[in-house]
């Protein structure tokens, strides 16, 4: 069983994505949320997702920090890392994927691509 | 619709699991859920053969709770669960619903931005527009401010890109332009301001496009069925065409800047290419004044027993006068004032023609008759159909005074008196050059006197203009040479010069202006 874990400091982002995951829980797929940074580490190494969409911007630790230890210090190299921020902050870009990011998505972004993207990275067909 | 499922509910994660526990544990007891098709979702199948109460959802049975204590209990917990789930989850759906509208105006804007273009801008606005809020048809309209009718910019469907004639404040659309309001019309046929009956389309959907507090047109969506449209769909239509109005004023503001930039660049050619001719045209002058200085005799000959002068003016635009003054064998001398037709350099290289001519068939004919008749052969041969000469010539015996005058379709030449009296010397045939050979020249014979003056000169003496548009008229220069009949030819040429000039005041010479005078001084 494959498993996404969502990581936002913002309720109602989290809500969405979830929303927008929803039908692949059917197709088996756990979501799984987290509030900040310290919960996304916990989470990570807990239920180690297969896929992590990742806020960037969130208080104490922030998702380049998540992203950084989760591939390097806890060597999850494998698991497919989603940056999401919001838009006019693509600056960042480079260092989100130096922090080891496999994909830099920008705020508002389309449900039916996280969607897709989703089951691209988990093997899944469209339903 | 969100789907809400028992075995989400009752997973761990759906927080089922655990308040089955506390009451389970409170009381001691356990029990056995199952989904509606039997499949068990907690419990173990001891709890069988004990009562069973349904999970209910929306009234309908979704699954079992099986049980003694507390199995009634968990049902309606489950229930209960499920029901705030489904309103999460309706939630959830809705925002998610709201989030994708506000992602697709956010791109609508981004793709708008992007485009300068009328069309597309409308092509682009109608379909975000139909991927937002269905419609069977669509238009976007522009309004003309100073017609007042609508024009169809883009639009799909059978009706709304049909409607023609479309103006403010007429019709439902018209109505919705005038007063600047978007509208939900669903029953478009029981609406008073409709203009066509059953037109295939039962609502309408109608934004205006409003810059500030001005509306440069309307978008609107129709459906063929009745009560289509909501007032959340109002609103984002309204939304689109907020962005398109902006952007079309965008377009219309790029579009009337490239137009001036081009209308800028073509002045400018048209500036350079009228440039250029007027320099050619200048050159044209000039060369065409160079052949003509070139062709007057540097000096009169002296004539023995006479006093000559003369002189040209020629005007701005190079006309083609000329004069002469050839003597030739057994002392007689040919004087001459001509005027070619036309202008510049082919009226310049005519005179040059009819120089060449006059020289060549001097001392050759019999008569100054003849020798006008040959000339006007040889130019009707050699020139163009509307090129002649207008010629006045006179053929002086320098002895006696005993001479022959021919003029050639020229201006009347004066002959005045020492006396004073004068008399004008008309034409005697046709300009030369002009017509057919074998017309005949008469000739006027006449004899000039101590004290006479032979006056030829070009009509633009008479034909001279004050700044009122009065000519200086042929009255004024036979007063003049009257007057001056006993001055030196120098002078009394000096003196016509100076009348017209005085004239004319700062109106422009139109004309060459050439004069000869021609004083018998002795017996």
């Amino acid at each position: 069983m494959s498993t996404i874990l969502i990581v936002d400091d913002e309720a109602h982002i989290r809500m969405l994505i979830q929303q927008a995951l929803e039908e692949l829980e059917d197709a088996g797929v756990d979501l799984v949320t987290a509030a900040n940074g310290e919960e996304a580490l916990a989470a990570i190494e807990s239920a180690r997702p297969d896929l992590v969409f990742l806020d960037v911007m969130m208080p104490k630790v922030s998702g380049f920090d998540v992203c950084r230890r989760a591939k390097h210090e806890l060597g999850l190299s494998d698991m497919y890392i989603v940056l999401l921020t919001a838009k006019g902050q693509e600056f960042d870009r480079q260092k989100g994927y130096e922090s080891g990011a496999d994909l830099y998505m920008t705020k508002p972004f389309d449900p039916d691509g996280l969607l897709a993207k989703a089951r691209e990275v988990l093997g899944l067909q469209t339903t | 619709m969100s789907r809400v499922a028992l075995k989400h509910i009752v997973s761990p994660r759906g927080g089922g699991a655990a308040a089955i526990a506390a009451i389970t544990g409170a009381l001691g007891t356990s029990v056995r859920v199952e989904d509606a098709d039997g499949r068990v979702l907690h419990g173990a199948g001891d709890a069988a053969g004990t009562a069973r109460y349904p999970v209910l959802h929306g009234g309908e049975p979704v699954g079992w709770v099986s049980g003694a204590e507390g199995a009634q209990a968990v049902a309606e917990l489950l229930a209960h669960l499920m029901s705030k789930d489904a309103e999460r989850r309706a939630l959830g759906t809705e925002v998610l619903h709201l989030y994708r509208e506000v992602n697709l105006i956010y791109s609508f804007s981004e793709k708008l931005a992007a485009l300068l273009d009328l069309d597309r801008v409308a092509r682009l606005t109608l379909q975000e527009a139909r991927h937002l809020i269905p419609a069977t048809d669509g238009a976007v309209l522009l309004l003309d401010d100073d017609t007042g009718t609508l024009s169809t910019l883009a639009g799909f469907g059978q009706v709304l890109p049909a409607l023609a004639g479309l103006r403010r404040a007429h019709g439902i659309i018209g109505s919705i332009v005038a007063s600047g309001v978007a509208e939900i019309v669903n029953d478009v046929d029981a609406d008073p301001r409709r203009v066509r009956d059953r037109s295939g389309l039962r609502s309408l959907l109608c934004a205006p496009l409003r810059v500030g507090e001005r509306v440069i047109g309307a978008i609107a969506l129709g459906s063929a069925a009745s009560a289509a449209y909501t007032a959340a769909e109002l609103k984002l239509l309204n939304t689109l065409a907020l962005q398109t109005a902006t952007a079309i004023e965008n377009a219309r503001l790029f579009e009337r800047t490239i137009q001036a930039a081009r209308d800028r660049e073509a002045l400018l050619a048209a500036n350079k290419e009228m440039e250029v001719a007027r320099a050619k045209l200048e050159r044209e002058f000039e060369l065409a004044a160079t052949i003509q200085a070139q062709l007057f005799p540097a000096e009169l000959p002296a004539i023995a027993g006479y006093d000559v002068a003369a002189r040209n003016r020629p005007a701005r635009q190079c006309g083609g006068d000329y004069y002469d003054a050839l003597p030739y064998v057994d002392g007689r001398v040919l004087l001459c004032v001509a005027d070619v037709s036309g202008k510049g350099v082919p009226a310049a290289l005519l005179m040059s023609h009819t120089q060449a001519t006059l020289r060549a068939l001097l001392g050759g004919p019999r008569t100054l008759q003849a020798l006008a008749a040959q000339a006007s052969e040889l130019l009707y041969a050699s020139t163009a159909a509307n090129k002649y000469v207008t010629a006045a010539l006179l053929d002086l015996d320098i002895a006696t005074g005993a001479a022959r005058f021919v003029s050639d379709g020229h201006a009347d030449c004066l002959l005045v008196r020492a006396d004073g009296t004068a008399a004008r010397l008309a034409s005697t045939g046709a300009p030369l050059g002009l017509l057919p050979p074998g017309l005949p020249y008469d000739e006027t014979a006449i004899s000039i006197g101590a004290g006479d003056c032979l006056v030829l000169f070009s009509d633009g003496i008479a034909d001279a203009q004050n700044e009122t548009g009065e000519e200086f008229g042929d009255g004024r220069l036979l007063d003049l040479v009257i007057a001056s009949r006993t001055q030196s030819a120098s002078a009394m040429v000096d003196r016509v010069f100076n009348a017209i000039d005085a004239f004319a005041g700062s109106a422009p010479q139109f004309d060459d202006v050439t004069i000869l005078v021609l004083r018998r001084t002795g017996a």
